[in-house]
């Protein structure tokens, strides 16, 4: 089944962070390894799984706090 | 084309929500089972994961799979009627195709927060089962499924589960989940046969198929014999994969085939690199054995009349019975002290058969209780640490 590309995304992202759990006000858990730029874009800085590799991407949705 | 939906078990995990990504992402899976009671400790639910469950329930391809009811539990309990009511409300924001449940009753102190457990087939334990079924349906308004269980005590339970199951499901014109991984655990543990065991289960009533993986464990009570244990915790065997061949063609009224594994057995690439080929495989099978059904529905597996129920039938010397079987399992120092403080309970020389339980199997069970005993969440928490 197909799925929308925007919910692809942000799992990719929440998945990249192991974060499961949302957090409803500030995306708190998120700000450590990613910024949201005033576009509401979400840059992230570090996948935080081993720190090395790089996986930073751009994404148009926040996967915590939802705006995009 | 196939009507039968290749689909996985998903739950709030990350190791197993990354490594079914990449299945998402190629769109192929087409269905989805969500063990909807599993995250009432969750108070904030990513919106993205209610997303994902919504994208399938509109599509009719979102089923429902409880495991905290505890169905047979001989007295009816405050957290059984808080299930139905979050039940129905999980009812009113998701379109779920079917709601199943387990087969057994739940170790534990309040038999929620343990293990399912099987026990004797009376008519006693019939009409409680029957009776939560007709509770199950009331709250959903879906058709209703149970679980054939792949702990038993002994070879004649083995070959009666089927027909308990029939009769359970018989007042909501419910249907079964055939569990693969359960019916390998039986044909091993037990020394059976495919062939005499599955004649046993009345397969036009299964609508869903469930295969994962499991583990083998030393049994001290049985010298050169290990006991398969359905802990979903690793690929899917060759073994299950052929079983599933052999029953897609049995089974005229499949609709839903789950892949399930936990999050646990999924921590490494190599474990999700294996978990997405399983999955493939599992569809390929599909492809191949189920392309000749009918897209008519031959069963709606929907009750034939409504059902007014009064207050929940209740059994409080089966209560006491299973109070005390859990006790047993969960402080057993090993199987044959378990063999010692049965044969001084009361349930010797009853319906329960405690004497003739294999040694093995009683090994297991003890295994199980200890296992589960502080409930799901402790398990995860010393899997994780370990």
């Amino acid at each position: 089944m197909k799925l929308s590309k925007k919910l692809l995304q942000a799992m990719t992202v929440s998945l990249a962070l192991g974060a499961t759990v949302a957090t409803t006000s500030s995306c708190s858990s998120l700000k450590e390894q990613a910024e949201i730029t005033p576009e509401n874009e979400v840059r992230v800085i570090s996948c935080g799984i081993n720190g090395e590799e790089d996986k930073s991407q751009t994404v148009d949705y926040c996967p915590l706090c939802g705006r995009g | 084309m196939s009507k039968i939906l290749s689909s996985v078990a998903c739950n709030l995990d990350a190791n197993l929500l990354a490594a079914t990504l990449p299945l998402f992402a190629a769109e192929e899976v087409e269905g989805i089972e969500w063990s909807f009671d599993t995250l009432y400790k969750t108070p904030n639910i990513p919106p993205w994961f209610t997303e994902l469950l919504t994208a399938f329930s509109s599509e009719n391809r979102l089923v429902g799979h409880g495991v905290f009811f505890s169905l047979f539990s001989g007295k009816w309990s405050k957290e059984q009627e808080n299930w139905l009511v979050q039940l129905k409300k999980k009812c009113e924001h998701f379109n779920f195709d079917h709601i199943t449940e387990h087969f057994g009753f739940m170790t534990g102190e309040n038999f929620h927060q343990g293990a399912p457990i099987s026990l004797p087939f009376t008519s006693e334990t019939l009409a409680i089962g029957q009776d939560r079924l007709k509770r199950i349906y009331n709250a959903c308004e879906r058709p209703v499924g149970l679980e054939n269980l792949a702990f038993a005590y002994s070879l004649d339970e083995v070959k009666r589960h089927g027909n308990f199951l029939e009769k359970l499901i018989e007042p909501v014109n419910g249907f079964i989940i055939l569990d693969l991984h359960n019916l390998y655990c039986h044909l091993h543990n037990f020394d059976c046969r495919f062939e005499d065991i599955i004649q046993l289960y009345p397969l036009d009533r299964v609508r869903e198929i469930h295969i994962s993986g499991g583990s083998w464990e030393d049994s001290t009570a049985k010298t050169n014999k290990q006991i398969r244990r359905d802990t979903h915790n690793d690929a899917v065997p060759q073994e299950v994969f052929e079983l599933l061949k052999a029953c897609i063609p049995l089974c005229p009224n499949l609709k839903f085939v789950v892949m399930e594994q936990l999050g646990t057995g999924l921590k490494t690439p190599e474990s999700k690199t294996a978990f997405q080929q399983d999955f493939l495989h599992m569809k390929s099978i599909i492809k191949q054995n189920g392309t000749n059904y009918s897209s008519q529905t031959l069963n709606t597996f929907l009750p034939y009349n409504s059902f007014s129920l009064s207050s929940p039938i209740e059994s409080l010397s089966l209560h006491q019975q299973q109070m005390r079987l859990s006790d047993i399992l969960e402080n057993a120092t090993d199987y044959k002290n378990a063999q010692q403080r049965l044969a001084s309970s009361e349930l010797k020389n009853t319906a329960w058969q405690v004497e003739e339980w294999d040694v093995g199997m009683l090994e297991t069970a003890v295994a199980i209780a200890q296992k589960w005993k502080n409930g799901f969440e402790e398990n995860k928490k010393s899997v994780e640490n370990s």
